[in-house]
């Protein structure tokens, strides 16, 4: 899990009922984290950092960071770049300790607040970059906050400025963090009512639900970080999670705050949680249990364009009037009703009724019935499916029988076919629930490739498949597709879904960011979705080759559109017209018909066609007579 | 490009053994009279071009260009060949049973008249065809048939019949028969899949069964000639009722988005088609309209303003695009815009292979399913195309393949799965997701808590409802029921009739039916019957324990309560008249559940939500009042013009009252305080406060409410003068616009 992450620290936990007001249609809650850098300012944090603390060089391209400091400032900075893609809405602030100036609401001394609780912008970014750049950082740090640094500051008081900032936070927060910048694991050595102090208050941001961290700096002179001095108190840490932290490397956290992450956070709640209705018993007893719905794909939105007050380069909002054209009349909601046109005609409905139809019933999962999984045809597809997981909060006993369905299905290759309806006022829709097994990573034991539970998959309607001509072509012999497969071969590789960034998205979000922070160019960014074409052929040519000489006249280019195209369309037209009632695989397709005893899915017309060409005489007009003389031409006993 | 529209002459006989019957069976008449509706229905929601004429024969009129005193007498052509409209529609409604005697012969030939008259010297008709409605129960002459029947053949007219019976015995009920539609033509005969004859609970016509008189006999003999002569059909009243009970949109043509497929330095033509797409039939497409005067549409106007107090208007050239970057505007002009975005080519190319057993489901996404084939013109393309089906069919292996329509477009990742049938060869393509695309949730191993773990006696009965529920083959022929193929959208179903209700009887309320369970419903009912007995296991295996949660939320109620859609569906049966009933109640419904959700004061109705919270009594009078303040001021500033005055001041008289009522005076005082500072203070809402002046909402004063400390003449004066509120109430008042609802809260 990520620092970006806002489950981080394992608080979270689905959000439902801010999702059941959502279906409400009434405002959608957002949830939002809050995190303060608390950053100490010691002589310590100006001295060059030790070796084991020099980041990788994919971050440090210049060598810029030698100082502590820098290396904080970097990390707030990316910290603050990757909020603005990952999830805008959360605040975040900056709050420096041992400083010769203070700014603060109970001037505390060498306690500056940089940064309230706010939104991350481009101005904050760019002011940090100023502090953490080789060549500015000294000026811009001595502009701001004085040029001596001291040690007599109070971490109590410190951490009282943050738990203020969050009290009077002008959004409610879901999750409150507090992350300490410092190479000084005991910060009050020489005061032990300091010390008492300080623990205490960190005891008290726990019990108001601010979770802190850590992150040590190392220097030249500070090579070590003993968290049980001071801090396993304040972080209230096990002995075994002591343990567990003087033995990790400082930097692996600390990296991965300074890595700059391109990826939207998705809010980790479900989508809804139904009931789920296997049907009634004998008495009458409605059979329910309940499931989350949770949604594991969907495409991430890209930035929205605003519209921009050019004169104060301030947002614009849009009012939308509804009004007549003759009079210009402003209309209310209870003015309009909706209509139809048919044939001329205009066929009206109120606002209510259009919701009444859409309307079938309340939202659930409605058992139909089991099918095998290879019902499933390749097209079965419309759009996005979910997840689902037993819920214990509506129904106790949900998971227990969840489980015994999904253990069965998955043992007899079976899915659940289900009425499902999403919302209130949505049509139902058919989906094929598809049990999936746990699946871990062979190398890798915590990785959990797939959760337990059932796809939900919508399935399409009649309405939505469509009827195209068969495409008929004479296939290929064996010799040949043996050629192919070693292209498949030489080209084959592990598929994984998060393997590919989106191109298009990744661009933009880095071309928004480099003109907002005034930079030249944009992040770069490697496209792996464009085949290199080279290495390709270094795979496969010899193969390419034999299918060229195979398949195609020496001289022909491939690819390349050909230019008779007026010629050909005539061709075409002229064929199409006398062959528009029949297309030459009918045949075929009788014959096939009657060999699998199915001749009564076809039409009348194909069949009539058929027996028009073999010259059979039917009986009569009706379909089964035309059925028994192509069954007789067959000699085909029913 | 010419249309090939169908000329179709409806030739109904409406004579008088078309309208015997035995009490309780319908007419043959009025069944005609059913399909013919359907028929017209059909063609005006499909937009169809085909055009329609309407004859009668048997009647007592006469109206046709070939009539004189002797002959084709009692037909009457009542709508002339075009395409079909409510007119039509209506003139079948008013068809009422004759008495004359008319020659079914006669009326084919005025029929086949006036397809000639009517196409002559028109383009774009592909085929002419008669649809002829009788039992064949009016005698008629047929000594000229050969030369008509000569004379249809020549013409390419097409004669089908459609009657209660053709001779033979009705089939059975599960006969498993599925003709094309005769209505249909022009080739969209492939789609037998949507043209199957479902039971529709709309319809009860029944057939009587009453042995043929020798009229009919000979009648049928004929009519089978005919047919046959001009290669007709002829269809039973069931069957036509069967394949036109399913409404269908207009049909799409296919048509094909040509790319060239890329794979190393193999290029190929390739055309990829709509195969699977969510049908959402433009005819649905709702216009606003003014309810006082439908024939006006409404407008829409969605001017851009300033996002302050000042509300100002502002002209297109002064606007420019942008994008947030955190809190920060990033103003970025359309050609740096365009430079911005990411640059691609149209493309098709194969960016590997995978196994196709890597393609979970749950990874599909966007709305389509396309097929691919190669293009056909390329020959040797085609070839290899062919074989790479094959050979990934073979090594069961899928393509993941890099997709980009156009220039302009965002370049898409997707992946082609091989698909051979014994006559075709394709490839499917569906969208796959990028990285930022997937949402990692993580459950945990159900098996980890004992006490989800299911034993064994319990897994036996799961066991058993699959095997009883098993649908494989659940068909009435054995086959798999449900097929997505059979079955219709219901929501289009209801869709089209209720256009249709409403079209004809504007004035009744709609009826709502066609949920997936009436549409299928004998298929529903044998399983339901099948697994009841274990259902009552599973009910006794598993305890399954409502927490009651549901009721404290709000959708609580909806979702646990009255699920019950057998239960309901039921009640349909018994009555019909439960449509209706279940319709409005529906709206009670959606206020209760409203009333149950509300938890704040919202914008959409103010006045109820606050009535209804201070009927709940929680939130605290105090607080929900205060919403109401913050609501009413929200009002009054975002009103463009006075437009939501209205609902302001009806605000202002509610709150006002409950204030009387629950001797919360202080409550309204103090915001009709802070209110009239405000309308002082902000330009524009000075007109707001003459409102309240106009309409004399004056404080509370001590003689409506006792708690008040407000004696009426202060209160007169209050409402006359222009300033002196801090005289009155010492309240501070600060008027700073930004403060404002603050001090208002302190007031409070």
């Amino acid at each position: 899990m990520s620092l970006l992450d806002q489950n981080w620290g394992g608080a979270g936990g689905a959000d439902d009922e801010a999702q059941d007001d959502n279906q409400q249609g009434r405002q959608i809650v957002t949830t939002r984290d809050g995190t303060l850098m608390l950053i100490e300012c010691t002589p310590e944090m100006f001295e060059s950092l030790s070796n084991t603390m020099e980041s990788d060089s994919s971050i440090d391209d210049n060598n810029e960071l030698e100082t502590g400091f820098q290396l904080v400032m970097r990390a707030c900075q990316s910290f603050y770049q990757s909020k603005i893609i990952s999830n805008d809405k959360d605040l975040s602030g900056i709050i420096l300790y041992g400083t010769e100036k203070n700014k603060n609401t109970f001037d505390f001394n060498h306690i500056y607040i940089l940064h309230e609780l706010a939104q991350p912008s481009a101005e904050r970014i760019m002011q940090l970059e100023a502090l953490s750049n080789k060549n500015t950082y000294k000026k811009t740090y001595n502009d701001l906050f004085g040029s001596t640094q001291s040690k007599n500051y109070s971490l109590n008081e410190a951490l009282w400025t943050c738990s203020n900032l969050f009290a009077n936070s002008p959004q409610r927060l879901t999750i409150k963090r507090v992350f300490i910048f410092t190479c000084n694991d005991q910060p009050h050595a020489s005061n032990l009512t300091l010390e008492r102090q300080a623990k205490q208050r960190a005891k008290d941001l726990n019990d108001v639900g601010i979770e802190v961290e850590v992150f040590p700096i190392l220097t030249e002179s500070i090579t070590k970080f003993d968290y049980k001095k001071f801090f396993q108190d304040v972080l209230m840490l096990s002995d075994d999670e002591l343990e567990l932290r003087n033995n990790q490397a400082p930097t692996g956290r600390l990296n991965e705050l300074l890595k700059l992450v391109y990826s939207k956070e998705h809010k980790k709640r479900a989508y809804c949680t139904v009931p789920f209705s296997l049907g009634e018993t004998s008495d009458g007893t409605p059979l329910q249990f309940s499931v989350s719905v949770f949604n594991m794909v969907r495409p991430c939105p890209k930035p929205t364009k605003i519209k921009l007050d050019m004169k104060t380069n301030m947002e614009t909002k849009i009012v939308t009037k509804h009004y007549l054209p003759e009079t210009a009349e402003i209309l209310m909601p209870s003015d309009i009703q909706y209509g139809i046109d048919v044939s001329n005609r205009r066929v009206l409905f109120d606002a209510d009724e259009i919701k009444a139809i859409k309307k079938f019933s309340d939202p659930g999962f409605q058992i139909l019935g089991f099918k095998n999984i290879s019902c499933l045809l390749p097209h079965h597809y419309v759009k996005p499916g979910h997840f689902i997981y037993p819920d214990e909060k509506y129904v106790e006993g949900s998971s227990c029988l969840f489980n015994a369905l999904l253990k069965k299905c998955l043992e007899k290759q079976m899915f659940i076919l289900c009425q499902f309806t999403a919302r209130r006022n949505t049509p139902p829709r058919l989906v094929a629930l598809i049990p999936q097994a746990e699946e871990i990573n062979k190398k890798d034991p915590s990785d959990r490739i797939a959760s337990n539970g059932f796809h939900v998959h919508y399935l399409p309607y009649a309405d939505d498949i469509r009827t195209l001509p068969k495409n008929d072509i004479p296939r290929i012999t064996d010799d040949k597709v043996d050629v192919f497969k070693n292209i498949i071969r030489g080209l084959k590789f592990k598929y994984r879904p998060d393997r590919f960034e989106n191109p298009a998205l990744q661009i933009l979000w880095r071309n928004i960011e480099a003109t907002a922070l005034n930079k030249d160019k944009p992040e770069e960014f490697d496209d792996l979705t464009i085949p290199n074409v080279e290495n390709q052929n270094k795979k496969v040519d010899k193969y390419t080759t034999e299918i060229k000489q195979m398949f195609f006249p020496p001289d022909y280019v491939m690819g390349v559109t050909k230019r008779a195209a007026t010629k050909r369309k005539a061709e075409a037209a002229a064929t199409s017209t006398s062959e528009k009632k029949r297309k030459p695989d009918d045949d075929v397709n009788v014959e096939a018909a009657a060999r699998n005893n199915s001749l009564n899915k076809l039409t009348v017309p194909i069949l009539k066609d058929y027996c028009k060409e073999k010259n059979l005489k039917a009986a009569g007009t009706k379909k089964q007579d035309l059925i028994d003389a192509i069954e007789k031409h067959l000699t085909i006993t029913t | 490009m010419a249309s090939n529209k169908e000329a179709l002459a409806l030739v109904v006989d409406i004579g008088v053994g078309m309208s015997q019957t035995a009490p309780g069976f319908d007419s043959p008449l009025q069944i005609t009279s059913d399909i013919l509706q359907m028929i017209v229905q059909r063609k005006m929601f499909q937009q169809s071009k085909d055009e329609l004429a309407l004859i009668l024969y048997g009647g007592d009129e006469t109206n046709n260009d070939l009539a004189d005193e002797n002959n084709y007498q009692n037909i009457s052509v009542v709508f002339s060949l075009s395409p079909a409209n409510w007119h039509l529609f209506e003139e079948i409604q008013k068809i009422k049973p004759g008495n004359n005697p008319a020659d079914l012969i006669d009326a084919i030939v005025v029929a086949a008249d006036h397809l000639r008259r009517e196409t002559e010297g028109k383009r774009g008709y592909a085929a002419k065809r008669v649809l002829l409605f009788t039992n064949a129960a009016t005698p008629f002459n047929d000594h000229s048939l050969k030369v008509i029947l000569d004379s249809l053949r020549l013409q390419d007219i097409t004669v089908d019949a459609i009657g209660p019976s053709w001779g033979q015995e009705e089939e059975d009920d599960d006969e498993n028969d599925r003709p094309d539609s005769p209505t249909q033509t022009n080739g969209h005969n492939g789609d037998s899949a949507s043209a199957r004859p479902t039971t529709n609970g709309n319809h009860h016509n029944r057939n009587q069964k009453k042995p043929l008189t020798p009229q009919q006999k000979t009648g049928i003999r004929i009519i089978n000639d005919i047919v046959n002569t001009t290669e007709g059909s002829l269809f039973t009243f069931r069957e036509a009722l069967g394949m036109l009970s399913i409404h269908q949109s207009k049909t799409v043509k296919p048509t094909a988005t040509k790319y060239i497929m890329q794979l190393a330095d193999i290029k190929l033509h390739i055309c990829t088609y709509i195969q699977v797409k969510d049908n959402k039939p433009g005819i649905f497409r709702l216009k606003k309209v003014y309810a006082r005067d439908p024939k006006s549409e409404i407008k829409v106007d969605r001017g851009r303003y300033t996002k302050d107090e000042h509300d100002e208007e502002i002209e297109k050239e002064e606007l420019t695009d942008g994008f947030r970057y955190g809190t920060t505007f990033v103003p970025i002009n359309k050609e740096t815009l365009d430079d911005m975005k990411y640059q691609s080519e149209k493309c098709f190319s194969v960016i590997g292979f995978s196994d196709a057993n890597m393609m979970r489901r749950s990874l599909y996404l966007g709305d389509t399913v396309y097929e691919v084939i190669a293009e056909p013109t390329y020959e040797e393309e085609a070839q290899t195309f062919t074989g790479l089906v094959q050979a990934m069919y073979d090594t069961n292996t899928v393509a993941i393949v890099r997709k980009c329509f156009s220039e302009r477009s965002s370049p898409e990742l997707g992946f082609l799965r091989p698909h051979i049938a014994h006559d075709h060869i394709c490839m499917y393509y569906v969208k796959l997701p990028f990285a930022e695309d997937l949402r990692e949730f993580n459950f945990d191993n159900l098996d980890v808590i004992k006490r989800n773990l299911p034993n064994d006696e319990q897994l036996k009965t799961v066991d058993n409802l699959i095997t009883t529920m098993d649908l494989s083959h659940a068909d009435r022929g054995r086959e798999e029921a449900f097929q997505p193929e059979l079955i219709s959208n219901p929501y289009i179903q209801r869709m089209f009739q209720s256009i249709a209700q409403r079209a004809v009887t504007p004035d009744e309320p709609l009826s709502l039916s066609n949920t997936i369970m009436e549409m299928n419903d004998t298929l529903i009912q044998s399983i339901a019957r099948k697994s009841k007995r274990t259902l009552d296991t599973v009910h006794e295996q598993f305890i399954l324990r409502d927490t009651n949660r549901r009721q404290k939320v709000a959708t609580g109620e909806a979702l646990f309560g009255n699920n019950d859609i057998s239960a309901k569906k039921a009640r349909l049966e018994d009555n019909n008249e439960e449509f209706t009933t279940d319709s409005t109640s529906f709206e009670a419904q959606a206020a209760a559940k409203k009333k149950a959700a509300i938890k704040t004061v919202g914008t959409v109705t103010p006045v109820e939500d606050f009535r209804i919270l201070i009927e709940q009594g929680s939130p605290s009078l105090t607080d929900v009042c205060k919403q109401m303040c913050t609501l009413i001021f929200d009002l009054i500033n975002n009103s463009h013009g006075d437009s939501l005055f209205e609902k302001a001041l009806q605000c202002i008289q509610c709150l006002r009252e409950i204030c009387i009522d629950k001797l919360e005076p202080k409550i309204f005082n103090d915001f009709e305080v802070v209110l009239k500072a405000h309308a002082s203070d902000i330009d524009g809402r000075k007109d707001f406060w003459k409102k309240i002046v106009d309409e004399k909402i004056s404080l509370i004063t001590s003689e409506e409410c006792i708690e008040s400390n407000v004696i009426p003449v202060e209160a007169k004066k209050f409402l006359e003068e222009e300033t002196a509120i801090q005289a009155l109430n010492n309240a501070p008042i600060n008027n700073e616009q930004d403060d404002e609802e603050e001090d208002l809260f302190d007031l409070i």
